[in-house]
């Protein structure tokens, strides 16, 4: 017979069937939980652990169940903290510890603890779960690394930014310096450009005119921005500025010193400078320097020397002919004493007829009044003239004078004879008189085709002239200081007369000089085609 | 093998029953230390004893004749070979492991009042025998159980040996935990005296 099974038995085998259920459920749930997770009991002690707490710790449920808490926290008074606050809040969160692992390996957790109570509310223990945060700790300090290194950096640029700003600060304050220095010096410049007495014109590269001062405003009757901009080409609608146009020409070519007459009662003297900065050319810079003043004084002087020279030219003419006269006996027999001094009287008239005579000549130069007759003829026969005529008085002073024989033939030349005659003379004249006894002077003649010119050389082994002194040569008056003590004869007109002689028939002279060894005086005549084209210079 | 048997089958004879839950921590004990390849042959020597259960599908809460422990600790034994020793860390190690333990640790609120609690506790475990808590000593470190008209096996008093000191190490904050049965009613005892002491 079978036993009578009572209804609480029935009712208790199914708490124990739902016991056993939820036992499995709990096993279940606990060994699929990825978080470790531990029961710990009041005292600290912990009664159970899940498959993911031994994952962890590396212990086994039997080796750490009954262990105190604190084998695996071992930071406890940071524990112990936390113990006191789960007592007054329930729970914590995200706390991070150190975990020591069976192996001893220290692992980085976030900790979050809740208490666990029994039905009547009692505290029975905490349940602690772990995320193990290793990975994430080791992330966040590569990471924190990271950053730092990206602030290390970006102090590191921000710093060089700063002084690359500093520096260019400094740089612009430089800059900002400089343009002020360059601002000052402009204004300076500009203030002595505009101040200036002579007129300035600057053109640049494209020979277009940049600046242009008030003075030369002035001189041209222009104003600045009518004119500014414009090339040289253009100013040729402006009448003022045609002169200088035709001087300049269209590529603004250097000259120096050059007289221009732009109206009446106004000369200048135009020079025109290259401006250049390393060998590059940045515009042209033309001076234009009033000389009406110089030119009206040296007007009233030549006229005062032509009206003295021909005041005194007359009684010199009287006196050489009286003093020849009684040379001459025409007047009574005169003794030899008075004779002698007769003579030199007549010498000394002489010369200061010469001297009349030059002083005529340069008035004339002057102006502009001296070719009277330029005519086609050989230029070696008035070479040779001059040559003849200093003949004796080469062979009394024992000096032994050469002539080249002329390389090639010597064409025909427009020449005012009778004064080439005087520039070559003047020069031959010179030679012989500062050539010492013995000395030698040797006069050659060519004819550069290349550059269809005669040339005309005299060279002589006399005194010289003293390198201080060589610049002003080709001026009025201009005698050597060694000359003056050895001769004093000489008006210092001669070679003066010669260049403007030479450089009337569009010629050029110029000389070689050491003093003691003597002079070589060259000049060059062009060879004129056409008489027109002759005419064409005056 | 047949003093074993004989136990085993004296055991059969008495009424009294215990929980299933040791005998489940048991096996699962086996298989946390590696030996579940043992488990067949434990199984085996087992149905020797005359148990036809299942060593994977006892259940804890279910209650089984008190010769199904004896026999089951007995199979462990002879298969593996254990001695006294290795009961006693049997006993031990199957606290830690048992559901009920942990359900019940509710009631170790402090090391005293857990051991006042013993006596109710076996009773959650065992239908016969008597557990007595007479002094519990914080001074000098030691608490006495004694367990009175229990008497299986002197093996499975090794085996209650291991498991009084797990059972302390849940209540007690110590380092190192010794228990001892200094009286045995397999020597002549009236009962058997278990002292736990802590350092």
């Amino acid at each position: 017979m079978a036993k009578k099974v009572s209804p609480i038995e029935i009712e208790l085998q199914r708490a124990k069937e739902d016991l056993e259920d939820l036992e499995m459920y709990i096993e279940e749930f606990s060994a699929f939980l990825p978080l470790a997770v531990c029961a710990v009991n009041p005292v600290g002690i912990i009664i159970d652990i899940n498959r993911a707490f031994e994952d962890l710790t590396g212990y086994k449920s039997i080796e750490i169940v009954g262990e105190l808490l604190t084998i695996v926290f071992q930071e406890k008074k940071e524990l112990e903290k936390m113990m006191d606050e789960i007592s007054k809040k329930e729970s914590v969160r995200g706390r991070e510890f150190s975990v020591v692992s069976k192996k001893k390996e220290k692992i980085q957790v976030s900790v979050s603890a809740s208490v666990r109570k029994d039905r009547e509310g009692n505290f029975i223990g905490y349940f602690v779960g772990i995320t193990d945060i290793a990975e994430l700790k080791k992330l966040q300090i590569e990471m924190e690394d990271k950053v730092k290194e990206r602030t290390k950096e970006l102090e590191k640029r921000t710093k060089e930014l700063e002084e690359s700003r500093t520096a260019l600060m400094n740089m612009l304050e430089d800059v900002e310096e400089s343009r002020k220095k360059s601002e000052e010096e402009k204004n300076k410049t500009l203030s002595i450009i505009t101040n200036f007495s002579d007129g300035l014109l600057v053109f640049n590269k494209e020979n277009k005119l940049s600046l242009i001062n008030p003075q030369a405003e002035i001189f041209f009757n222009v104003q600045f921005k009518n004119v500014i901009g414009k090339s040289i080409v253009e100013f040729a609608s402006a009448p003022a500025l045609t002169p200088l146009t035709n001087l300049l020409g269209k590529e603004i070519r250097g000259i120096f010193r050059k007289e221009l007459k732009i109206k009446e009662n106004l000369v200048l003297e135009i020079s025109s400078v290259p401006m250049m900065s390393n060998e590059e050319k940045l515009g042209v810079l033309v001076v234009l320097h009033d000389i009406t003043r110089e030119k009206l004084v040296e007007r009233v002087k030549t006229e005062f020397v032509s009206l003295a020279a021909h005041q005194l030219r007359t009684p010199l003419a009287a006196i050489k002919w009286t003093l020849k006269m009684l040379l001459d006996g025409d007047l009574g027999e005169i003794t030899p004493e008075q004779q002698e001094f007769i003579e030199k009287t007549y010498k000394s008239n002489e010369r200061m007829i010469s001297l009349i005579n030059d002083l005529l000549d340069v008035t004339r130069i002057e102006e502009g009044r001296y070719l009277y007759k330029p005519a086609l003829s050989n230029f070696d026969n008035v070479v040779h003239f001059v040559l003849n005529s200093h003949k004796d008085n080469v062979d009394r002073k024992n000096i032994k004078l050469e002539f080249k024989k002329i390389k090639t033939k010597i064409p025909r030349i427009i020449i005012d004879v009778e004064k080439m005659r005087v520039a070559v003379d003047n020069l031959l004249d010179n030679a012989v008189k500062y050539t010492p006894p013995g000395g030698k002077i040797t006069v050659e003649l060519d004819y550069l085709k290349k550059t269809k010119e005669i040339e005309f050389k005299i060279q002589d082994t006399g005194v010289g002239i003293p390198s201080d002194q060589k610049g002003r040569v080709f001026t009025k008056f201009f005698r050597g200081a060694n000359v003056m003590r050895m001769d004093t004869e000489g008006s210092g007109l001669g070679i003066f007369i010669s260049k403007n002689i030479i450089e009337a028939h569009g010629g050029k002279i110029w000389f070689e000089s050491e003093e003691n060894k003597g002079t070589t005086f060259h000049f060059t005549l062009p060879v004129k085609e056409e008489f027109t084209e002759f005419l064409k210079e005056f | 093998m047949s003093n074993f048997k004989a136990t085993i089958e004296d055991l059969k004879e008495i009424k009294g029953n215990v929980g299933g839950s040791c005998s489940q921590s048991m096996v699962s004990y086996l298989k946390e230390i590696g030996k579940e390849e043992y488990l067949p042959r434990i199984q085996e020597r087992f149905k020797e004893y005359g148990f036809e259960e299942k060593l994977n599908e006892i259940i804890s809460m279910k209650e089984y004749p008190i010769a199904f422990e004896v026999a089951l600790i007995f199979s462990i034994k002879e298969v593996l070979n254990w001695g006294e020793k290795e009961i006693k860390e049997l006993g031990r190690n199957v606290s830690k492991m048992s559901f009920i333990v942990k359900l019940l640790m509710k009631y170790f609120l402090s090391a005293k009042k857990s051991y006042q609690q013993a006596p109710a506790y076996w009773k959650k475990h065992f239908d016969f025998g008597e557990l007595e808590a007479p002094e519990f000593n914080e001074k000098d470190k030691y608490f006495i159980l004694r367990v009175k008209d229990f008497a299986l096996h002197p093996l499975h008093c090794k085996f209650l040996e291991g498991y009084f000191e797990t059972m302390a190490t849940f209540v007690i904050s110590a380092k190192k935990f010794r228990s001892e049965e200094r009286k045995c009613t397999y020597k002549g005892h009236p009962y058997h005296e278990f002292i736990i002491k802590w350092e």
